[in-house]
């Protein structure tokens, strides 16, 4: 049943999926892969994934401040080539990164390669078939894969974030195709992260964090947890990335841990929080590890504490972690934050327009900024 | 601004009704340079920056290119 009369514009191209294509690079509406035609008949099929009117407004999207219309972000999801049934959590996804917390208008527009990475909680995850295990962040999924696409899109289309001319990327990266995973709650030895953000276990949670790139952590030589998670903190604490170039309260970055890591570390009695004060405790650079020229400028913007360590963060908290990834073991993966952004959740159902209002969570304070 | 933010600039804002701010266009990038050289781009550009600050703006305005 068609939810009413489509405002997008319409065109006319051959019937031929390559003209289609064709005609999305020419105009830059695409990512460079082939895409699905937003058919009227497509689009409406989407819509009925969802009981918001068509004209509902999800959210603006910086820079160009794009209304995310249901209609315009469903062509999106079509084009990305979203099955109806994850429409709602494209929703969701656009919800969280238009979040002012979230500050898109600088994702979208730094120099560096920052994108959003989106984590699932929440019985949605076996619903809609998101992996959660091997190759959870790419390369395994159409759910994954096509809910992360649209999200980009929207971003793209909506919010204009267009390479070069508005996104000034120095390189971009594959996570701005797509990236989009889930948590793995039923291997991870603590509670589910939404859980842990305030949420019920049962409600289907969305979360929005920067993620400048994946980074892969790799060990088999911790038998403790101790080790290990020194060997972690260890893979996060280098001075080239993003977050050491913003004061260190602000932000917040994502550790994902294999189900084995999550077992060692909790085997060894550590809780979450325990989990993030030794990730904080460990991130303290020695400032003699920056060369010496740029000593004066950290210590001109306060970045360095009177032991003479350059800490990543302020506070213990801006450390998330779960607990995704393949069996297969000995690895992590980090998402580098580019600093001035900070994680948001946002609870969806696949059943009706709960959460259509913005409604999340309320989060504990963050401290003093 | 610098150079390579300027169509940017423009573009958010034009998205925030602001099309008409007078701007500088400075050169890209600005971080890195010594002191000395920021010292000097100041120097040379300081009569424009205060022109693009005190001149009107209205209907009538027009941005710096």
């Amino acid at each position: 049943m068609a939810r009413g009369t489509l405002v997008s514009e319409s065109l006319s191209v051959g019937d031929d999926p390559a003209a289609v294509f064709d005609l999305v690079e020419r105009n830059g509406w695409g990512d460079g892969l082939p895409v699905i035609p937003p058919t009227e008949e497509r689009v409406q099929a989407m819509l009925e994934a969802t009981p918001l009117p068509p004209e509902h407004v999800v959210g603006i999207v910086d820079p160009r401040r794009g209304a995310a219309t249901v209609e315009k972000v469903a062509v999106n999801a079509v084009l990305a080539g979203c099955a109806p049934a994850v429409f709602p959590a494209v929703l969701a996804a656009v919800r969280a990164v238009t979040r002012p917390e979230f500050n898109l208008h600088a994702l979208n527009t730094t120099t560096c390669s920052a994108t959003p990475a989106l984590m699932l909680n929440g019985p949605a995850r076996g619903a809609l078939g998101i992996e959660c295990g091997y190759s959870c962040l790419g390369h395994n999924g159409r759910a994954n894969a096509t809910i992360g696409r649209a999200l980009r899109l929207v971003m793209r289309n909506v919010g204009g974030s267009i390479p070069g001319e508005v996104s000034k990327s120095c390189f971009g990266q594959p996570g701005r195709i797509s990236l989009c995973f889930g948590e793995w709650e039923e291997r991870s030895p603590w509670e589910p992260f939404h859980v842990r953000r305030g949420f019920d276990r049962e409600q289907s949670v969305l979360t929005a964090t920067c993620a400048t790139g994946t980074q892969d952590i790799a060990d088999v030589f911790s038998e403790t947890g101790a080790d290990l998670l020194g060997v972690l903190a260890h893979g996060i604490d280098w001075i080239g990335n993003n977050k050491v170039l913003v004061p260190q309260d602000k932000g917040d970055m994502l550790l994902l841990l294999c189900p084995d890591f999550a077992d060692k570390i909790a085997r060894d009695g550590y809780s979450v929080e325990e989990v993030q004060q030794a990730l904080f405790d460990g991130t303290r650079t020695p400032i003699e590890r920056w060369p010496r020229g740029l000593w004066p400028k950290l210590e001109e913007r306060g970045y360095v504490e009177a032991d003479g360590t350059v800490p990543l963060a302020a506070r213990p908290d801006q450390f998330l972690v779960a607990v995704a990834g393949g069996p297969s073991g000995h690895h992590a993966l980090w998402f580098c934050t580019f600093g001035l952004t900070w994680t948001v959740s946002v609870p969806f159902s696949l059943d009706d327009a709960s959460g259509a209002e913005g409604e999340a969570c309320e989060l504990p304070a963050r401290g003093a900024s | 601004m610098t150079e390579a933010f300027a169509n940017l600039a423009r573009t958010a804002a034009a998205a925030r009704a602001c099309g008409s701010l007078p701007v500088v266009v400075l050169p890209h990038p600005m971080e890195g340079r010594p002191r000395e050289e920021i010292e000097r781009i100041a120097r040379e550009r300081f009569e424009e920056i205060v022109a693009a600050l005190t001149r009107g703006s209205g209907p009538g305005g027009s941005a710096s290119p």
